[in-house]
Order: C-alpha cells, then sequence, then structure tokens
C-alpha cells in the first residue's frame, strides 16, 4: 500500500513535470519524454537519498514531493559546487601537452551552459573522454561531471609533486606521440614511479639501466597478483600527499600489478616503464 | 521503470472515462452521444493508439477537447460518431509525431478542424494521407 501510494506520488509529479515542460500546450509526449522525465524525478528523489535523507522516505516521515524538491535542491548545490571546483582547478591546470585532457577539461563550461537540472538532471552532455582511474559508468548527471572533476583534482595534485619536466619525460618515454592518445597520464606517471621505488630509487629517477630491469622482473616475478597489489598500494601510500590522491592514484593499482606481472613473466619490462 | 510507466498510463486511463461522458452534455444538441460501453472502447482505442504512436498521456486526456473541437460539424452522425472519433483521435496522434511536437494541441486541433470542414469535407482518409501531410511538410 505504501509503495503504491509513493508510486502514485511520483506519476504525479511526473504528470507536473510533463505539464511544465510542454507549458501546458500538450496533453501527451512521446516515450522517449516520458522516460526523460520520469528519470528526472527519480534522479532527483535518489540525489536526497545519497546523504541519508532517504531514510525519512522509508519510515515514510516525508511525502514525495517533499523528497523530490529536496533532491532538486541538492542538484543545483552540486553543480553550483561543481563550477566552484572546475575554476579552482581552471586557475593553474596544466594539460602537460594531452590534447584528450585539455580539451574534456576545456568542454565543461559547455556542460554548465546546457544542463538542465528540472528536465534532464540525468544527462551529463558531455563525453567526458580523457580516461580517469576510477570508472564513472554507474553515474551520470552531474554527479558524472562531479566526479569526474574530484577525480582530475586528484590526478593534477599527484603530477604537480613532480616536475613538469619530469613528468613530459615520462609520457615521451611511453610513446613519442602520447600527445595524441587518450591514456590517463597519472597511470603512466605511476608506472615509473613504482618501478622507481621497487628499486629502492628516488621517485622522480629518471634513467633505469638494463640490471634496473633485470631486478623488476626479478622483484615481480617472485609475487602473485595480491602480494603485487598489496606492494603498489604500500609504495603509493607513501608518495600521496593526501587521503584523496591516494584514493584516486589507488584507482590504478590492478592494472599496474598486472602490468608489472606480465611484463615480469615475458621479460619486456623495458616496454612497461 | 517500465512499471512505473504502465501504471502511468492505467491511472490516467481509470480518470478518463468520466470526463468523456461529462462531454455528452455538451454534445447531446448536436445529436451526438457515447454510451458508457463506447466510451470504454474509445479509451480503449485511444491507448492503443498511444502505444503504437509511442506516446504517453500524463494528466488528462485528449479525448474531451477532440469531441468539443468536433462536435458541431455537419459532417458528422450519431451512427458512426464513434468510429469517426476514434478515426479523429489516430490522425491526432499520428500528427503530433509526424510534426516533431511543433504543434500544440489546440493548433493541431484547430487545424485538423478546419481542414475537415473546409477541404476535406468530411473525408477522414483525405484529410490523413493528403491535408495534414501537407501542412506539415510546411513546418
Amino acid at each position: 500500500m505504501e509503495m503504491e501510494m509513493q508510486t502514485k506520488e511520483i506519476l504525479e509529479l511526473v504528470g507536473e513535470l510533463t505539464e511544465r515542460y510542454t507549458s501546458k500546450e500538450s496533453t501527451s509526449v512521446t516515450y522517449e519524454t516520458a522516460q526523460q522525465l520520469m528519470g528526472a524525478v527519480l534522479y532527483c528523489i535518489e540525489e536526497n537519498e545519497k546523504d541519508g535523507s532517504g531514510t525519512e522516505l522509508l519510515q515514510g516521515q516525508s511525502s514525495i514531493r517533499k523528497i523530490y524538491e529536496a533532491g532538486y535542491e541538492k542538484v543545483l548545490q552540486k553543480v553550483e559546487q561543481a563550477r566552484i571546483l572546475y575554476n579552482e582547478l581552471a586557475m593553474d591546470f596544466e594539460d602537460y601537452g594531452s590534447r584528450a585532457l585539455r580539451e574534456t577539461f576545456d568542454a565543461i563550461p559547455q556542460f554548465f551552459i546546457r544542463y538542465d537540472a528540472r528536465f534532464s538532471p540525468q544527462n551529463h552532455i558531455l563525453t567526458l573522454d580523457y580516461p580517469v582511474l576510477h570508472s564513472q559508468e554507474n553515474l551520470c548527471g552531474i554527479d558524472r561531471i562531479y566526479a569526474w572533476l574530484h577525480c582530475i583534482r586528484a590526478e593534477q595534485e599527484f603530477l604537480r609533486s613532480f616536475s613538469g619536466e619530469f613528468v613530459r619525460k615520462v609520457l615521451e618515454k611511453f610513446h613519442p606521440d602520447y600527445e595524441e592518445l587518450f591514456e590517463n597520464l597519472g597511470e603512466i606517471l605511476l608506472r615509473k614511479v613504482v618501478a622507481n621505488r621497487m628499486l629502492g630509487l628516488p621517485s622522480d629517477w629518471e634513467i633505469l639501466k638494463e640490471e634496473d630491469y633485470q631486478k623488476l622482473i626479478q622483484l615481480f616475478g617472485e609475487l602473485e597478483k595480491q602480494e603485487a597489489e598489496q606492494k603498489i598500494y604500500e609504495i603509493l601510500e607513501g608518495q600521496c600527499e593526501s587521503e584523496e590522491q591516494l584514493l584516486y592514484v589507488s584507482g590504478a593499482i590492478p592494472n599496474l600489478a598486472v602490468g608489472f606481472l606480465n611484463m615480469a613473466e615475458t621479460g619486456n619490462m623495458e616496454v612497461f616503464v | 521503470m517500465e512499471k512505473r510507466m504502465e501504471l502511468l498510463l492505467r491511472e490516467a486511463e481509470k480518470q478518463e472515462m468520466g470526463k468523456i461522458l461529462d462531454c455528452n452534455g455538451k454534445t447531446a444538441r448536436f445529436g451526438l452521444e457515447l454510451t458508457k460501453e463506447e466510451t470504454k472502447q474509445l479509451v480503449a482505442c485511444e491507448y492503443q493508439t498511444l502505444r503504437e504512436c509511442g506516446r504517453v498521456q500524463f494528466t488528462e486526456s485528449i479525448l474531451p477537447k477532440l469531441i468539443e473541437t468536433f462536435c458541431d460539424s455537419a459532417y458528422i452522425q450519431r451512427e458512426e460518431y464513434l468510429e469517426t472519433l476514434e478515426e479523429l483521435q489516430e490522425i491526432f496522434f499520428f500528427y503530433k509525431n509526424e510534426s516533431g511536437d511543433k504543434l500544440s494541441d489546440d493548433e493541431l486541433l484547430e487545424c485538423m478542424k478546419q481542414q475537415y470542414e473546409e477541404v476535406c469535407h468530411g473525408d477522414l482518409e483525405y484529410l490523413k494521407t493528403t491535408c495534414l501531410a501537407e501542412i506539415v511538410r510546411t513546418l
């Protein structure tokens, strides 16, 4: 019964939103539009539930309408927070020559111009082509953009803990045309950092010799995947300057572990680092 | 999501019957009335059309407005009243889609009525296949 009431309330909200959408000039909309508007209502309701306010819904203390409106306000607040974060990042943003990073970052203002929190809050508009170390697949709308910006903030801080010259040299060693690749810069740098630290060298050590690569093959050759992941985590823990940075770069651990283990197995460590 | 959409359709359907029957008060003077059974049939037909056209109706149905718009037409007789309404609503939703929702309900109804009376002289086939198609093409 409770569920039926909630569904009825949601449907009423969708109906009202449809009236606003069509300016009361049309009693019907296409199925796609109806789904979009239903999605808009559910997105705001879920947005409100994310910080625990959703328990009110379960206990029947708030009407769906109130929860929806509160969620809508939270969406607007998040957009504002994202805008502030973007502007902060833009002040000293460094793309290290990566076209994908520069173009994706430069496209963000388009999101703020075109985002429709009322009728389509679940649409993030942009494709966010530059890959970050945490999957954004389960996020949409402002949540996706905000999470991406947080990732970029952590990545920028991480990259900035090294000299720009060092970062560019590592990227060039990875691929002479790295500027044109859709690769995460942080992950490329992390390979180098992990290798250096495994060898007991400073994180920003530039040139590795043949015997260094052989030692890496030996070191990773002795490890199981889980052990390699643990070892890499410990290295990153010592390297990162904040919890946010560590949380972010930890997203690369599975790939790094598999990469190092594969290279140890095939003896091609120089290709990887 | 799909289940909610279905519930939404059913909820609207319940409310619709009463509003259509209320129209009889206005159409009776033109000799046009729908029985409860015919109303049920018309609503079922409308929902069938909505599904076929991939459209959803929320707070109210277009049928009362459609009935009020066309009830004074000399081309509609009692014997074919239900059948005519069924065809008119099909044409309406078809051209809502065809126009890409550029025409409001009122604009489309006005356009349909004017063409039906002055150009088609009650020929629904001509209205659907020729007159409205030409108008929508120019939008």
